[in-house]
């Protein structure tokens, strides 16, 4: 690797040349692959909305305004500053590698992310379109599939059954329970709903494809202090408080307790083929839940590192809010690393909201509606409103910087390697291709990780062969960054068998669909 | 600009249908049926299906059947909502997933903790000092509360073979604690309650003539149906005796449990969801807003609609059609009296209004823009029961292309959809739509039609709220404005059995198709100058609703 650092020209150049090694990176594609050293975490971040396509590209000048011809219509060409990356425009993947580039990455991956860029593998343009799933939530951007259409007898116009997504998939995997959600508040319209939710005595409308329940209880992991409180209140550190009796001991015989109960109404009472098919559904998820524990391997705990700092709590007004909004997602990655590295975690997804308003709204702007309407959607947005997301965006990735950073901390002395080594770290969003649209037709993404013979310091850019075949597919356009996610699954050594028992009755079909067929190998260049 | 993306997908998604090839025309018009079908000859019944208890549901029982607490018990933990975006208990038809078992197992052992957290709660619960209590008298007590609350928790009574068995797995768990052995007993066994799944499940259960539903599984659909909660003491007890198996018997329950406050406040919850009035975005621009706080307004718009509703449905025990032309309403607040260019505290509404679809609560879009397709849509699938789900297609350059013109929502929504293979759906949305365009994004009566972008205003035409109903409705017809579009639809065999039909499905927690009876019984009473209540009535004393059916 040549230390001689790299100008953006020079980047340029070489992002061109490696079109010419396209063949080699699909022949990559084709191998079978499962990563050898499986990590041993999984974080989820996931950014609402997108990020404006100049900022995340780093060889485009800061400050350049979008161009008319440039992204809204993404079936046009480049426009001039990006003839560079025309041959993109042909299938396959331009990959470059980033490990000697001195120059500042992008406007949003601040300096911050020198520091990281060798363990990161930056995405670009995944299909991922026409995915409604439940407005701006983590579920979009995890699960991979679209969820209208979807097949069940609910009550009333709900939009979609939500199946599982990765990270739970990675968690029942990797510890048997669910991952840890950290959610930031999202804008000034969800604080404006949970102070309507305070006036309703703290029930907020959270969900709009309910049966029979709008109204839930405020989410709780959206404030860092009770997810602290979660996490670390009364810590106790493993094996070293009294233990009566082993909680896997205790869910294991209430889950043959249940599955005898279970079994007891299919073995003596007449039942429709809907509903023994529903309880034998349910007996074999008690029974392999059942099984899994008995066959648990006892992690050895590692020394607990000491919790972190208790976050302030934040009073409850709507200014005061808007204002720690800032503090409030340093402190939730704060937990976030503080339990990873205490091993009290071991798959975490963190939601930073509508990232690309809500510090605006709050903190730099004085707070708009006018705002989230120009800057969320408009596709000539103004420069000064470019401006505005450019710094909030960058606050968020310095924030993510540091938190990875934390994590770049030694955790195995004998081997040197840190908790983000053995840490699959994916950071994602909705981008569309229009400046910050979010239909996810191109999504950005970044996989920050060290483990086994995953590769960082690189960009990958897919951009048409994705886009294009997200339009041609009339039944499944998500199926470019659905393989992302199956590299994901792939890395933790998820088997096809086990992605299969997720293809049950009223959910859909993820990851075995006629369009995984094709594309069920990792993205080429990853490994 | 967001509903408008958004809206955008439904526009010309809605089209893909009929660009992919023929439109399931059985999809579009699910379980309306336009005929009696097999009604007359009876005997079809709806096929036995288990339900899922919903989250507010199950949360509730555990309050109602062991004690106040228990709910928030379970909330804390496995049914928190930041986990319950990927699994929950509304799936109610569905098949339950690893991750909800896990849940349950968490939540039901976090009540039956919470349950031994204090000597209070563990004798309200259990009904002796479980903390305490050692030997045979805790056998005893747990056997007592098995008897009692553990036959309300499955909702039917327990057997002796089923109390002995779930007393032996009490005594085998107090066996593996150690000092506290006991309450790893009443740990476990509270546990494995909450984990039955004849409390997790509403579910169908034969009588002995394999052809109607045992009286606890009748008591429960009843219940359910009409209260949204498990059976109360007195239905308990009418099933436990056998008086809920008599026709006169079981009406008297019905007519019992509707006038209890439950049925009030479940049918505020059934209409809460059947028209989704009280969740609107709120990212209208200060430019538009001129002022008003859309928090305030849309609190005042939902109490608005909950009270014309509970009004028109309870004290004066309206018809369907009531809620379509009706002008009364609760005393004005100033918000909704400026909105409606009313008195403050009026209880009438000027003439240009005309039931449900007149009030804010159905008119505001959430942003400055309001859409023909939403606004269409709304009564297409709410009020007649049209599924018009949306087909997948990117729709950004069509949308970026409508945009650009500075002419009416009608005339571009109409401009978007001219292609031949959009009429299917469109010919039927998009009329209904524009004849709402009389009303503004926060419900104003307006002659005009303002458009506004980037929070500032752009544009203005006249507003034309003409809407041809020949592909709507049966009766056909031509409406000019919201007012005489309400009274087509008030009198309307389609909107009367759509009633029927989003009540039966809320009854059971489901569409189906085999249910199609009992909304046809519904209906039949809406027809006839009954009224909503009468429906309702009519609804869960049809001799369909106690059907069972393999």
């Amino acid at each position: 690797m040549t230390s001689t650092p790299l100008t953006r020209r020079e980047l340029i150049r070489r992002l061109g040349l490696a079109a010419a090694s396209l063949p080699f990176l699909d022949a990559l594609g084709q191998r079978s692959w499962a990563a050898p050293t499986p990590p041993k975490r999984l974080v989820s971040i996931v950014l609402q909305h997108g990020i404006f396509a100049q900022n995340w590209l780093p060889f485009v000048p800061t400050g350049t305004p979008i161009s008319s011809d440039e992204p809204g219509d993404l079936l046009k060409p480049p426009s001039a500053f990006l003839q560079p990356v025309a041959f993109t425009q042909r299938d396959g993947c331009a990959a470059i590698d980033l490990t000697s580039f001195s120059g500042a990455l992008s406007p949003v991956f601040s300096a911050k992310w020198q520091a990281l860029k060798r363990k990161a593998a930056f995405i670009h343009n995944l299909g991922c379109s026409n995915h409604v799933v439940q407005g701006h939530t983590s579920t979009a951007m995890l699960g991979g599939y679209k969820a209208t259409d979807v097949p069940g007898d609910q009550y009333g116009t709900f939009v979609g059954l939500i199946g599982e997504t990765v990270d739970v998939t990675i968690a029942r995997k990797l510890t048997s329970r669910m991952p840890l959600t950290l959610k930031i508040p999202d804008s000034w319209d969800d604080v404006r709903r949970l102070e309507v939710a305070d006036r309703r005595g703290g029930q907020v409308s959270t969900r709009r494809n309910a049966a029979d329940t709008d109204w839930e209880p405020v989410p709780y992991l959206t404030d860092p202090v009770r997810a602290w409180d979660r996490l670390f209140s009364g810590y106790v550190p493993p094996n070293t408080g009294p233990v009566k009796r082993d909680p896997n001991q205790r869910r294991i015989a209430l889950l043959e307790r249940t599955l005898s109960n279970v079994n007891a109404i299919t073995r003596d009472q007449r039942l429709s083929a809907a509903d023994r098919r529903r309880l034998d559904n349910h007996a074999s998820i008690l029974a392999a839940q059942r099984d899994t524990l008995a066959n648990l391997t006892t992690v050895t705990p590692l020394t607990p590192a000491a919790p972190p700092t208790r976050p302030v709590d934040v009073p409850g007004s709507v200014a005061a809010f808007n204002e720690a909004k800032g503090r409030l997602m340093r402190a939730q990655f704060a937990n976030a690393a503080a339990a990873l590295k205490m091993n009290k975690e071991q798959v975490i997804t963190i939601d930073t909201g509508l990232e690309n308003e809500w510090l605006s709204d709050g903190l730099a702007l004085g707070g708009s509606q006018a705002y989230h309407l120009n800057a969320g959607h408009l596709s000539n947005p103004s420069l000064s409103i470019i401006e505005e997301c450019t710094r909030t965006q960058r606050f968020v990735f310095d924030a993510i910087a540091d938190f990875l950073a934390e994590l770049d901390t030694v955790e195995d002395p004998a081997s040197g390697s840190t908790y983000l080594d053995n840490t699959l770290v994916l950071i994602t969003n909705e981008h569309d291709g229009r400046p910050n649209g979010h239909l996810r037709g191109a999504v950005q993404s970044v996989l920050v990780g060290g483990f086994g013979t995953f590769a960082g310091g690189s960009i990958y850019d897919f951009a048409r062969p994705a886009l294009r075949r997200a339009n041609a597919a009339a039944i499944y356009t998500g199926f470019s960054y659905s393989r992302l996610l199956y590299t994901v699954l792939q890395a933790f050594g998820v088997t096809t068998a086990e992605q299969s028992r997720l293809a049950i009755q009223g959910e859909i079909q993820t990851w075995e669909g006629a369009d995984l067929t094709d594309w069920s190998r990792p993205l080429p260049g990853l490994t | 600009m967001r509903r408008w993306l958004a809206l955008g997908l439904v526009v010309l998604t809605g089209c893909e249908g009929q660009l992919a090839g023929p439109r399931d025309e059985t999809k579009t018009r699910t379980d309306v049926p336009s005929a009696p079908l097999d009604c007359e000859t009876r005997g079809q019944g709806s096929v036995a299906r288990m339900r899922l208890l919903w989250r507010t549901a199950f949360l509730s029982e555990l309050d109602a059947r062991l004690a106040p607490g228990a709910s928030t018990a379970a909330a804390s933990v496995g049914l928190s909502p930041a986990t319950d975006k990927r699994f929950n208990f509304e799936t109610a038809g569905a098949l339950l997933t690893d991750a909800t078992v896990d849940s349950l197992a968490t939540t039901a052992d976090a009540v039956a903790v919470w349950a031994l957290s204090s000597d209070a709660t563990a004798s309200a619960v259990f009904g002796c000092n479980a903390r305490t209590i050692s030997g045979a008298g805790a056998e005893q007590c747990f056997a007592d509360f098995l008897r009692n609350k553990g036959s309300r928790l499955l909702r039917r009574p327990l057997s002796s073979a089923e109390l002995d068995d779930t007393v032996a797995f009490f005594r085998s768990q107090a066996a593996l604690g150690e000092s506290d052995g006991v309450q790893e007993g009443f740990r476990q066994g509270l546990a494995s309650l909450v984990m039955h799944p004849d409390f997790l499940y509403v579910r169908d259960v034969p009588a002995q003539d394999g052809a109607t539903l045992a009286p606890f599984s009748l008591a429960q659909r009843v219940s359910f149906a009409l209260t949204g909660a498990g059976p109360d003491d007195a239905l308990f007890a009418a099933a436990l005796d056998g008086s809920l198996s008599s026709p006169e018997g079981l009406s008297a329950q019905v007519d019992r449990l509707l006038a209890t406050p439950a049925a009030r406040e479940r049918s505020q919850r059934f209409f809460r969801q059947w028209l989704r009035y009280d969740g609107w975005s709120l990212a209208y621009s200060d430019a538009f807003l001129d002022g008003f706080d859309p928090i305030s307004l849309q609190a005042d718009a939902t109490h608005e609609l909950d009270a014309f509703i509970d009004d028109t449905l309870w004290a004066k025990r309206g018809t369907a059609a009531d809620l379509l032309v009706s002008r009364a309403t609760a005393p004005l607040p100033a918000s909704l009296a400026t909105i409606y260019a009313a008195p403050i505290g009026a209880t009438t509404l000027p003439e240009a209004r005309a039931g449900l679809l007149t009030r804010v609560g159905l008119l505001a879009s959430g942003a400055d823009d309001w859409h023909v397709v939403a606004r269409g849509l709304t009564v297409l699938e709410k009020l007649l029961c049209r599924d018009m789900s949306p087909p997948n297609i990117n729709v950004a350059a069509a949308i970026a292309q409508a945009e650009s013109l500075k002419i009416s929502n009608a005339d571009r929504i109409a401009a978007v959809t001219a292609p031949t293979a959009c009429a299917g759906c469109h010919q039927q949305i998009n009329p209904l739509g524009a004849a709402r365009s009389d009303f503004d994004a926060l419900g104003r009566a307006v002659s005009v039609e303002r458009h506004f972008a980037g929070g500032a205003f752009d544009f203005e035409v006249p507003v034309v709220a003409r809407g041809d109903l020949s592909a709507v409705l049966a009766a056909g017809g031509t409406v000019d404005g919201s007012r005489e579009l309400s009274r087509a639809l008030a009198t309307s065999p389609e909107y009367q059995r759509c009633f029927a039909t989003q009540f039966v499905r809320a009854s059971l927690g489901r569409a189906d198709a085999s249910d199609a009876c009992l909304a046809f019984d519904g209906a039949a009473v809406l027809s006839q100058g009954g009224s909503m209540v009468d429906a309702m009535r009519a609804v869960v004393l049809s001799p369909e609703f106690k059907r069972w059916k393999e």
